[in-house]
C-alpha cells in the first residue's frame, strides 16, 4: 500500500474566485422503455480559481454527467451552472475559449494523424500552428505526430487528448479520469503534468477521478460525489482527515498479547490475521511507546491509506454501492 | 511528458481567426475517401472519353460515297429477292400484295446508317452527355454527403468539436457550407470538362455546328445539373445526420430508390410524380419530364400523361431535402450528447 504523500502546500489558503459554480443541478437520462436514471440529483459545486480541484466519486456517481452539463453537451433538467461567472450553457460561447476539456475517452478522427487532428482543432479555435507543436511536445508525441491516430496506444491516445485540451492554453482545464487505461509510467507523467499546471497558477485544473489516491496525490481541494450529490468538499487534507483515516497496520512477534496490550492502553484495534489494524492513531509513536513499555517490539508499522469505500462509509454512513453502468 | 517545458505562452498577436470553415475544408481535402473518389472521377472520365473517341468517326465524302453504295446494294439485294418472289407467282396474283412493294433507298433511312462509325454530333450529343455525367456525379455527391457527416458520428468527433464551438447550428452550418461549395465546384468542373470533351469529339470525330440558342440552353441544363448534384449531397448529409450512421443512410437510400420506387411504378403509377428519380429527371432534362402510363390494365387506349416541370422537380427535391436537414439539425441541437 502506498504511503500517502500530501504535498505540504495543500493546506495553505489561496485567494479565491469561483471558476465553476453549480447550484442544485438535476439531470436524469430518459431512455426508451426504461426507468429514467437520476445521474445528478441536486448537486452543488464550487471550484475556486487556482490549483487542482478533484471530483471524487465512484463509477456512476455523476462526475461525467456534471462535466457534460458544464460543457453544454447535456442539458440539465434544472439548476444553475456557471463558468467564470457566466451562466452556461447560455453564455458558453463566450467562455469556451478559456476552457479545455477531455471527457472520458478522446474523440479524434482515426485515420488522421495526431498532428492533423490537433491542427483541425487549432483552426476552429484560431490557435497558431506553432502551438500545436508545443502541445505535441508537451505530451511527448512529437515523434509519432505524423502517424495515424488509429495506431496509437491507449496511453498515446489519452496524451493526445490532453494535448488537445491544452491547445487553447485554457484558464480552466477539465480532465475526466485522464489516467484511465494508462500504464504506471503514463499515470505518473499525467499526474505530474497536472500538478505542474496547477502550481503554475494560470490554469485551474478540474480532475475527476474514482481513485482516492490520485486525488490525494494531485489535488489541492476536492468535492466528493455520491449518487449525483455532493457529500463533502474542501481542502483535501481537511476532508480526508474529517473522515478519520489515520489507521496503522501493526505487526508484533507475539500477535495476541500485543493486541491485548493495545486494547488495555485504550486503542481501538481490529484483528487482521497476523497483523493488527489500529484505528484513529493521532501519532504512531504512541503505539511504539505503549508496546515497548510492555516489552513488545514492533516488527512493522505502516500507515494505511484509506480506500474510497471507507471514506464514503465515514462521510455518508453508506457505501458507494454501484449503480449498474450502462453502455453508452 | 516533458514536465520542465513552459506552457504559459502568451498567444501571439498573429493568431489566426477562429474558423470552423477552415477546419472543415482542411478535413475535406484530407479525407482519403474523398481523395479516392476524386481520383476515380478523373480516371473514369478520361477512360470514358477515350472509349468514345474510338466509337465515333468524322464523315468524309469517300466514306459517304461508300455508305451510299452500301445502301444502294442493300436496296438492290432486297429487290432481287422480290423479283424471285414475283417470278414464282401465278400470273393472276397481285405482286404488290404477295411480295411487297418495290424497295427504295427511303426504306433504309438516312444514308449515315451505313457508315461504319457515326460522327459525333455535338449539338444533339452534348445535352445527353451533360445529363448522363451529371447523374453519375450526383450519385457520388450523395455518397460524399453521407460519409462526410457519418464519419463524424462514428468517430464521435462531432461531440469533440463542441468543446471548441458549442453553437451546434454553426457546427452543422460549417459542415454543410463546405460540402455544398465542394460539390458545386466538382459538378461545375466536371460539366465544363465534359463540354470541352464533347466539343473535341465534335471537331475530331463529327460536327460542332450548333443552333442559335444552343449555348444558353446547355448552360441552363448544366446549371440545373449542378443544383441536382448539390441537392444529392445535401440529401446524403441529411439522411446520415438523422440516422447518425453512414451505412444505415446508404442502406435506406438503396431501399427507397431501388425497391420502393420500383414498387410504386408497378403498383400505383400515378404516384410517380412524387418519386425522387422522376423529379430528378424533371429537374435536369432540357424539356422537363413527362410520365406516361396506361390507366386500364388491358393495355388499350391512350396513355395518361403527367408533365413534371423543372420547377416541380426542383421544389420537390429541395423541399424534402430541406425538411430532412432542418429536422436533423433540430434534433442535433436539443440532443444530449454522451
Ligand atoms: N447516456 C446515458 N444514458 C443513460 N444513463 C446514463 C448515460 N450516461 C450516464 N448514465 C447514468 O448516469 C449515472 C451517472 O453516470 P456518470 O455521470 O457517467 O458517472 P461517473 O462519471 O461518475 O462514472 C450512471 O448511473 C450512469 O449509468
Ligand atoms: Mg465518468
Amino acid at each position: 500500500m502506498a504511503v500517502i504523500d500530501i504535498a505540504t502546500s495543500v493546506c495553505q489558503s489561496v485567494p479565491t474566485m469561483a471558476v465553476i459554480e453549480v447550484v442544485q443541478a438535476h439531470k436524469s437520462y430518459r431512455r426508451a422503455r426504461k426507468l429514467p436514471t437520476m445521474a445528478v440529483d441536486g448537486l452543488d459545486l464550487l471550484v475556486e480559481q487556482g490549483g487542482v480541484h478533484g471530483f471524487l466519486g465512484p463509477n456512476g456517481s455523476g462526475k461525467t454527467t456534471t462535466i457534460r452539463m458544464l460543457l453544454g453537451l447535456v442539458r440539465p433538467d434544472s439548476g444553475e451552472l456557471r463558468i467564470f461567472d457566466k451562466a452556461v450553457p447560455e453564455y458558453l460561447p463566450q467562455v469556451i475559449a478559456g476552457v479545455g476539456a477531455l471527457v472520458e475517452t478522446p474523440l479524434f478522427y482515426p485515420r488522421f494523424s495526431g498532428r492533423l487532428n490537433l491542427t483541425l482543432l487549432a483552426d476552429v479555435a484560431g490557435v497558431p500552428a506553432a502551438r500545436v507543436e508545443e502541445c505535441l511536445e508537451l505530451v511527448d508525441l512529437r515523434d509519432r505526430a505524423a502517424d495515424r491516430y488509429k495506431g496509437y496506444s491507449l496511453g498515446m491516445k489519452q496524451r493526445l487528448g490532453i494535448a488537445a485540451a491544452l491547445l487553447k492554453n485554457p484558464r480552466l482545464l477539465i480532465l475526466d479520469e485522464p489516467t484511465n487505461g494508462l500504464d504506471p509510467a503514463g499515470i505518473r507523467e499525467v499526474r505530474e503534468l497536472i500538478r505542474r499546471l496547477g502550481r503554475e497558477g494560470r490554469t485551474t485544473v478540474c480532475l475527476s477521478s474514482h481513485l482516492l489516491g490520485e486525488v490525494q496525490q494531485v489535488c489541492d481541494s476536492v468535492t466528493i460525489l455520491s449518487h449525483g450529490r455532493r457529500v463533502a468538499s474542501g481542502r483535501v487534507c481537511e476532508v480526508l482527515s474529517a473522515g478519520g483515516i489515520a489507521d496503522v497496520r501493526l505487526r508484533v512477534p507475539e500477535h495476541v498479547r500485543g493486541g491485548e496490550v493495545l486494547v488495555a492502553a485504550g486503542f481501538s484495534v481490529t484483528d487482521a490475521g497476523d497483523t493488527w489494524l489500529v484505528h484513529d492513531v493521532p501519532d504512531a509513536a504512541a503505539i511504539t511507546r505503549v508496546l515497548a513499555d510492555a516489552g513488545h517490539f514492533v516488527r512493522e508499522l505502516t500507515p494505511v491509506a484509506p480506500d474510497l469505500e471507507s471514506v464514503f462509509l465515514q462521510l455518508t454512513g453508506d457505501g458507494p454501492d454501484e449503480k449498474p453502468e450502462v453502455a453508452p | 511528458m516533458t514536465v520542465a517545458s513552459d506552457t504559459a505562452v502568451e498567444r501571439p498577436t498573429t493568431s489566426p481567426r477562429p474558423s470552423l470553415l477552415r477546419a472543415e475544408s482542411r478535413r475535406f481535402i484530407h479525407r482519403r475517401f474523398i481523395q479516392i473518389l476524386l481520383a476515380g472521377v478523373l480516371v473514369g472520365s478520361a477512360t470514358a472519353a477515350i472509349i468514345m473517341s474510338f466509337q465515333f468517326a468524322k464523315t468524309t465524302p469517300e466514306l459517304l460515297a461508300q455508305a451510299k453504295q452500301q445502301q444502294e446494294a442493300a436496296v438492290a439485294e432486297q429487290n432481287g429477292y422480290r423479283a424471285d418472289c414475283v417470278k414464282m407467282l401465278a400470273p393472276t396474283a397481285n405482286a404488290e400484295e404477295a411480295c411487297g412493294p418495290l424497295a427504295t433507298v427511303n426504306d433504309y433511312g438516312d444514308v449515315t446508317n451505313f457508315l461504319p462509325k457515326h460522327p459525333y454530333v455535338f449539338a444533339t450529343g452534348m445535352p445527353d452527355l451533360a445529363v448522363g455525367v451529371g447523374a453519375v456525379v450526383a450519385c457520388i455527391a450523395f455518397l460524399v454527403g453521407a460519409t462526410w457527416v457519418g464519419a463524424e458520428w462514428s468517430s464521435k468527433s462531432m461531440v469533440a468539436l463542441l468543446f471548441w464551438e458549442p453553437r451546434r447550428v454553426r457546427v452543422i452550418a460549417a459542415k454543410l457550407g463546405t460540402l455544398v461549395a465542394a460539390m458545386a465546384v466538382l459538378a461545375a468542373v466536371v460539366q465544363l470538362s465534359w463540354t470541352a470533351v464533347g466539343r473535341l469529339l465534335g471537331s475530331a470525330r463529327g460536327t460542332t455546328g450548333v443552333p442559335v440558342d444552343f449555348w444558353g440552353e446547355l448552360l441552363a441544363t448544366q446549371g440545373r445539373i449542378v443544383l441536382l448534384v448539390v441537392l444529392a449531397a445535401l440529401a446524403g448529409f441529411a439522411l446520415a445526420n438523422l440516422v447518425r450512421n453512414t451505412g444505415a443512410a446508404l442502406g435506406i437510400a438503396f431501399v427507397v430508390l431501388a425497391m420502393v420506387e420500383s414498387a410504386v411504378r408497378a403498383l400505383e403509377p400515378s404516384w410517380q410524380q412524387w418519386l425522387f428519380t422522376d423529379n430528378a429527371m424533371a429537374l435536369v432534362l432540357p424539356q422537363g419530364y413527362t410520365i406516361r402510363y396506361l390507366q386500364d390494365t388491358s393495355f388499350n387506349g391512350e396513355p395518361t400523361e403527367i408533365f413534371l416541370s423543372h420547377w416541380h422537380g426542383g421544389l420537390f427535391l429541395g423541399g424534402t431535402v430541406g425538411v430532412a436537414l432542418i429536422l436533423g439539425t433540430w434534433l442535433f441541437r436539443r440532443r444530449d450528447l454522451t
